[in-house]
């Protein structure tokens, strides 16, 4: 039917709305109560069942498996021209939305803000389960860090200073941390000056850091680079320990993510701040938030509190599993007891991954569109340099039912194959006989993860 | 020990079950908003409580706008008559033609106060189906802007006067409808 108001009081076309939350104006509808109990039975059962029925002894070889692909193509895919091309593509098409943020008018047609909220953060996670860690090459930061080497007649290897094995993944976390508080807590989050500065400071410190201490910063240092590298574990297409490129079972290329220092504080952002984004955009919460006098203070510790939560259960359940699976007595493989969250720690990132599906796969489609029609006028001059000006956002596909079940399938699936993962890391770590109650406090610890997810969407 | 395996899944089953169910529980035991019930539109009826619409005269008073109300409080007693501010185009719409259509029609009203920085009734969800059509009261100590996202609409909200906005819930989703000054959530609108 077409109301008699439909449609009326619509902004006036170039009025200068600012996105006052964000982007998108639309969310998900909560799914169904029965989706959810149905989602944490299966989660609970399934866990139960796999626990008696999956192998005895570990199966996934890590960095080891893997078919290598057929030489022809594996020389294309290693070739520098095609880590060129790739590299190019990353610097045009971030250098484009760059114009936007820097040039562009702070209104809601800029592109900008869609580019760096949904296409990079959003979209970096598709294109990384399928390809494996893209960030690496299409990173505008290191690409221009390469570039500047070879002005400067230097390797981009080289560094000034070593970079110590025990930081690790440290500066991804504190990364990653700033930013999902960007995203999540920073006031006026999607304007361009607050988007400015977050940019700025971000490349910034990395160029820095990386002419200090060399390219190799941006393998373990660079928040988006690991991202990419941490959901690329998932991806068919891998590399063996030999260098060569492969397709491997995607638990094969999970189980080869080793330990790290700052590895459980990187998998604790990535989970924790995904359900923060659920909680924090509910009513219980926001009717407390909104009431507080420093809104960013009362946003920052929440979602730090829920990141927190996160690490420190895993931590607790993986040095039970260890105590419990006697994992320094007599393991097959002798592993400090204090090791244990970090061998366990890769068994989360497929469980976040069903999170981020759950919670940004319609964000990614309606938004996802409209970042690339914005992108036809990047200075909002009127230009259409993309002839995508008329094209409209295509959103019939996107129904209640489908985007409810597939938010929980994409949940109890990442729980699936975190259980799987964490079976097989348990049969490898522990002896026989303490196989079973060595992986029962994270198989809890699982579960509650998936029912606090299936909560979030009831939300 | 499978045993025990399969023992602690018949324990934490149910354990899990009942803390899922009680959370889910908790959330529906939300607060509505007081709103009023979906009512059929009345055309005839309901046109002299919202005849102010669509152009009033700008100095009419609040209080002499309430007198309508009192007079034919019988079809929405408790909405006090809004009317469009100068600046958004149309918030209060004509009524709908009774034609066919109109037996299906449906006015979801939502009427919302900010004092103090606090929003009452506090910020819940409202559920409409698909086609209703919405209509927003807010009043504001302050003069602030409404913004219905998603739906990317707006109304101004004078100080201390009510202000609305009507439409048409014609897109499935979960919306958030807040001031735009003061940045508060007045509650989530979910279209089903």
């Amino acid at each position: 039917m077409t109301g008699p108001a439909a449609g009326t009081a619509l902004l006036p076309p170039g009025a200068d709305a600012v996105l006052a939350h964000g982007i998108g104006g639309r969310q998900d509808l909560p799914i169904p109560f029965s989706y959810a109990l149905t989602g944490a039975a299966l989660a609970l059962v399934l866990s139960f069942v796999l626990l008696g029925v999956l192998w005895r002894n570990p199966k996934l070889t890590g960095e080891r498996a893997g078919r290598p692909l057929p030489d022809g193509l594996a020389r294309v895919l290693d070739s520098p021209a095609f880590a060129w091309t790739l590299r190019i593509v990353g610097l045009v098409v971030s250098g484009w939305f760059a114009t936007s943020l820097l040039f562009g008018k702070d209104i809601a047609t800029n592109p900008a803000p869609y580019a760096i909220f949904i296409l990079l953060w959003v979209g970096i996670v598709p294109l990384s389960v399928l390809f494996g860690p893209v960030w690496r090459y299409l990173n505008p930061l290191r690409t221009l860090h390469a570039l500047l080497a070879a002005a400067m007649r230097t390797r981009p290897e080289d560094g000034l200073y070593p970079l110590s094995p025990r930081v690790a993944y440290w500066p991804a976390a504190v990364g990653l941390f700033a930013f999902v508080w960007l995203e999540l807590v920073a006031p006026d989050r999607a304007t361009l000056p607050v988007l400015r500065a977050w940019v700025a400071a971000y490349a910034g410190v990395h160029l820095i850091c990386a002419a200090v201490f060399g390219s190799r910063w941006f393998d373990r240092g660079d928040a988006f680079e690991v991202y990419s590298a941490f959901f690329g574990k998932l991806s068919p297409l891998g590399r063996r320990d030999d260098g060569r490129l492969v397709l491997r079972n995607p638990l094969d290329g999970m189980a080869s993510l080793r330990p790290a220092p700052g590895l459980v504080a990187v998998v604790a952002v990535m989970l924790g701040s995904t359900a923060w984004d659920s909680y924090s955009g509910s009513t219980r919460w926001v009717s407390y938030a909104q009431q507080a006098e420093h809104r960013t203070l009362v946003g920052t510790l929440g979602l730090l509190a829920a990141v927190v939560l996160v690490g420190l259960v895993l931590v607790a359940a993986a040095l039970l599993a260890g105590r419990l699976g006697h994992v320094a007595g007599s393991g097959r493989e002798r592993v400090p007891l204090w090791q244990m969250p970090g061998e366990f720690a890769h068994t989360i990132v497929p469980i976040a991954l069903g999170y981020v599906v759950a919670h940004y796969y319609s964000l990614f489609v309606l938004e996802g569109q409209r970042a690339v029609i914005l992108a036809t006028d990047p200075l909002q001059t009127g230009a259409d340099y993309l002839g995508l000006r008329d094209a409209s956002i295509q959103a019939s596909f996107i129904t209640p039912t489908s985007v409810s079940v597939l938010q929980v399938v994409a949940v109890v699936t990442g729980h699936i194959l975190g259980v799987v993962l964490a079976h097989d890391r348990g049969v490898r770590l522990f002896p026989h006989a303490r196989a079973v109650a060595g992986q029962l406090p994270l198989l809890v610890v699982m579960v509650g993860y998936t029912c606090a997810g299936l909560a979030l969407l009831l939300e | 020990m499978r045993v025990r395996a399969r023992l602690s899944a018949v324990l934490v089953a149910p354990a899990c079950a009942l803390a899922l169910a009680a959370c889910g529980g908790g959330s529906d035991g939300e607060q509505p908003l007081a709103d009023t019930a979906p009512s059929p539109t009345a055309p005839t009826a309901s046109a002299p409580t919202l005849s102010p619409s669509p152009v009033p005269s700008p100095s009419a008073p609040a209080a002499g706008t309430s007198a309508p109300a009192a007079t034919s409080g019988s079809t929405t007693p408790r909405s006090t008559p809004t009317y469009a501010t100068p600046s958004a185009p149309v918030t209060v719409s004509p009524t709908p033609s009774g034609d066919a259509a109109a037996a299906d029609d449906l006015v979801r009203e939502v009427k919302v106060t900010v004092a103090g920085g606090k929003v009452t009734p506090p910020p819940s969800h409202v559920d409409v189906t698909k086609g209703t059509v919405v209509r927003i009261i807010v009043t504001s100590d302050v003069a602030d802007e409404m913004h219905v996202h998603g739906y990317d609409l707006e109304g101004e909200l004078p100080a201390g006067q009510p202000g609305s906005v009507e439409f048409t819930a014609n897109r499935t989703g979960s919306f958030e409808v807040e001031t735009h000054e003061s940045g508060l959530l007045l509650f989530q609108l979910l279209v089903k």
